[in-house]
């Protein structure tokens, strides 16, 4: 008898004590699976930020290359100078190597200036015999299409026309992967 | 009897022990939810400022349209855009004519340069006056300003885009 | 059986498991987190310096970064690879500048770093030069007039005891083995700049610019000679597009051509010596003194 009741009692703590094991692993599964979901989501708004933060960065990077910007005898001003725009895109679809180094500097897909103000009717791409009454200057193509593909990040610029030394209003549109 | 006795006092002895378990169990739970508790408050801490990103893109629109050409109504006259303001600030100020025209084209301006939506507020000043005398745009409470541009004469022009 | 017997037994191996598991989780997650909030901190400042450098580019200042505790930063420049300069933070995070060109010494471990910022012309400017240090220098010899009002007076890096720099004004100084860090410069008019011959004992490097004077300074033989070359190739693609630029003058109704100017003189031009880049520079002042005139640069 009193051996039939140690035994029950000994199965009911074996039971207890199962129960509390399968519990506690329970317990510790979810707060793992809790963990690592803070721990993935706090990552990613870091990644996000930062990538955010370098390509305002960068976009202001190359409002500011003296090969874009207005000067006179290296006395720069703020705006970009129409006539080095046109250069500056000539000189990248032609040579390759000058392309590369700027794309291994810059890791973007396309650099376009599109003039919003004063508008121009239709998609008119910008020369050096054409710079008023023209809208697009196309300045770096990593596939040389220009084409629209990836994150677009964008800030207004001033752009001055050398030929009639008007300044209009252009929006520099950088277009990446990352 | 002995044997009743014997079994009331084990049950008894057994619903402690039970008790005693789950109380222990209870305080595992409680100790779990608390780490939980304070690992999100921690995480709620870590907050990002406002990066100067946005502070680029309004200074470059500020800058861009004081520098823009502009044309007066009849298009006889080509100017920067500041100089049109400063010149319809006096004006307003002396009470001899208004903004119209400039304030037309700055709307223009901001309608192609700004995201459809975003909501902005710009405001010319002259001579320290509180009260702008341009006073364009929706406005809002949290925004990005830009550095102020001033020009001798005491003209002063502040653009805000605000966060959408 | 016995299980009460087995019981007892049980709730002794059930305390060991589960005070087991606690004590491995304590120890991974401890040891995970040491490592990862390491890394994730070094890599999120590499990101932050990356991104501050590459604003510098455009920027002319001169800042000193306070941080909380000593770091250590390498610069480790490599010809041979595109990537050339490459920054590491505790040897933990690293990353390719990029497009930056940051002279620092090789090894710099501080919680405090002199930084500012100064535009090499030749004669058009390329970019902005970024220098970083720890260390603080003496400069021996004739120093270049004016050369220290161009360290931002809240940088301060003059030290008797700090390292030596020594200064000559002559263009036809000789580098001498274990002469350390020597610089011969001569002042041309034309440009307002710095030229000259930089000795890193017996090596020797022509120069054309103030900026490349503080290139030596701040850095060591290795990164020196390394951005230079870099600096350098950026310079040429942007000679080619000035090149182009004077090629497209034909088009421009303010077109001075019948001067003479010739896009080859750009595209040739020698960064390293002094008359090569001052034809430039005339060439352009004559632009200006004619009025009306599409400039060069």
């Amino acid at each position: 008898m009193r051996t039939d009741i140690l035994n029950k009692k000994g199965q009911l703590e074996i039971g207890i004590k199962i129960m509390v094991l399968i519990v506690f692993l329970v317990l510790l599964i979810i707060s793992l699976i809790v963990y690592f979901r803070f721990s993935y989501s706090s990552l990613r708004e870091t990644k996000e930020e930062i990538l955010e933060e370098k390509f305002s960065s960068l976009v202001n990077v190359i409002a500011n290359l003296p090969e874009l910007k207005c000067s006179i005898t290296n006395i720069e001003s703020e705006c970009l100078d129409a006539r080095k725009l046109v250069a500056f895109g000539q000189v990248l679809y032609e040579d390759t190597d000058v392309k590369n180094n700027y794309y291994e500097e810059l890791e973007i897909n396309s650099l376009v200036v599109k003039i919003v103000y004063p508008e121009v009717a239709g998609s008119i791409e910008c020369d050096e015999s054409k710079l008023i009454n023209c809208n697009v200057f196309n300045l770096f193509s990593l596939k040389g299409d220009y084409s629209d593909e990836g994150l677009k990040y964008t800030t207004p610029v001033s752009v001055y026309i050398p030929d009639n030394g008007k300044y209009v209003i252009g929006k520099l549109v950088v277009t990446s992967n990352a | 009897m002995h044997n009743k006795t014997f079994k009331k006092n084990f049950y008894k002895k057994m619903k402690r022990k039970g008790q005693a378990e789950i109380f222990g169990l209870i305080i595992i739970v409680l100790l779990l939810l608390f780490s939980l508790l304070f690992f999100i408050k921690i995480k709620q801490e870590d907050t990002s400022s406002v990066t100067l990103r946005s502070n680029f893109r309004v200074n470059n629109l500020l800058n861009a349209v004081m520098k823009v050409t502009v044309s007066n109504v009849d298009g006889s006259i080509e100017a920067p855009m500041r100089d049109f303001l400063r010149r319809c600030l006096d004006n307003v100020n002396s009470n001899t004519d208004s903004c119209g025209h400039e304030e037309e084209l700055l709307q223009n301006i901001f309608g192609k340069t700004l995201r459809e939506n975003e909501k902005y507020k710009f405001e010319g000043f002259v001579s320290g006056e509180p009260t702008p005398l341009i006073d364009l745009g929706e406005g809002c409470e949290e925004g990005i300003s830009a550095s102020p541009a001033r020009f001798p004469g005491g003209y002063e022009f502040r653009l805000k885009i605000c966060y959408s | 059986m016995n299980k009460k017997g087995f019981a007892v037994m049980f709730s002794w191996i059930f305390a060991m498991i589960a005070g087991v598991i606690i004590l491995l989780s304590l120890v991974y997650f401890s040891v995970q987190h040491t490592d990862l909030f390491g890394r994730v901190s070094a890599q999120v400042a590499v990101e932050e310096l990356d991104i501050t450098f590459g604003s510098l580019k455009s920027s002319l200042i001169g800042t000193t970064l306070e941080l909380g505790k000593p770091i250590k930063l390498e610069f480790k420049c490599n010809e041979d690879t595109l990537e050339k300069e490459k920054l590491y933070i505790n040897k933990k995070a690293g990353k390719s500048l990029k497009g930056k060109v940051v002279f620092a010494p090789s090894e710099l471990k501080s919680n405090s770093f002199s930084l500012f910022t100064l535009d090499w012309n030749v004669p058009f400017k390329v970019t902005n030069f970024i220098f970083l240090t720890d260390k603080k220098y003496n400069f021996e010899g004739v120093i270049p007039l004016g050369l220290l009002e161009k360290i931002p007076s809240n940088i301060d890096i003059i030290d008797p005891y700090g390292e030596e720099i020594s200064f000559e004004e002559s263009e036809n100084g000789n580098c001498m083995d274990n002469s350390g860090k020597k610089i011969f410069y001569k002042k041309q008019d034309t440009l307002g700049e710095y030229y000259g011959k930089i000795c890193f004992d017996e090596t020797v490097y022509t120069f054309v610019g103030d900026a490349m004077i503080f290139a030596a300074i701040f850095s060591d033989e290795n990164n020196f000679k390394c951005l230079k070359d870099y600096a350098e190739i950026k310079a040429r693609d942007v000679a080619e597009i000035y090149a182009k630029k004077i090629e497209n003058f034909a088009s421009s109704p303010h077109s001075c051509a019948v001067m003479g100017i010739n896009s080859e003189w750009v595209r040739e031009v020698d960064f390293n010596v002094m008359e090569s880049v001052k034809e430039i520079k005339q060439t352009n002042d004559r632009l200006v003194r004619i009025g009306e005139c599409e400039l060069i640069f």
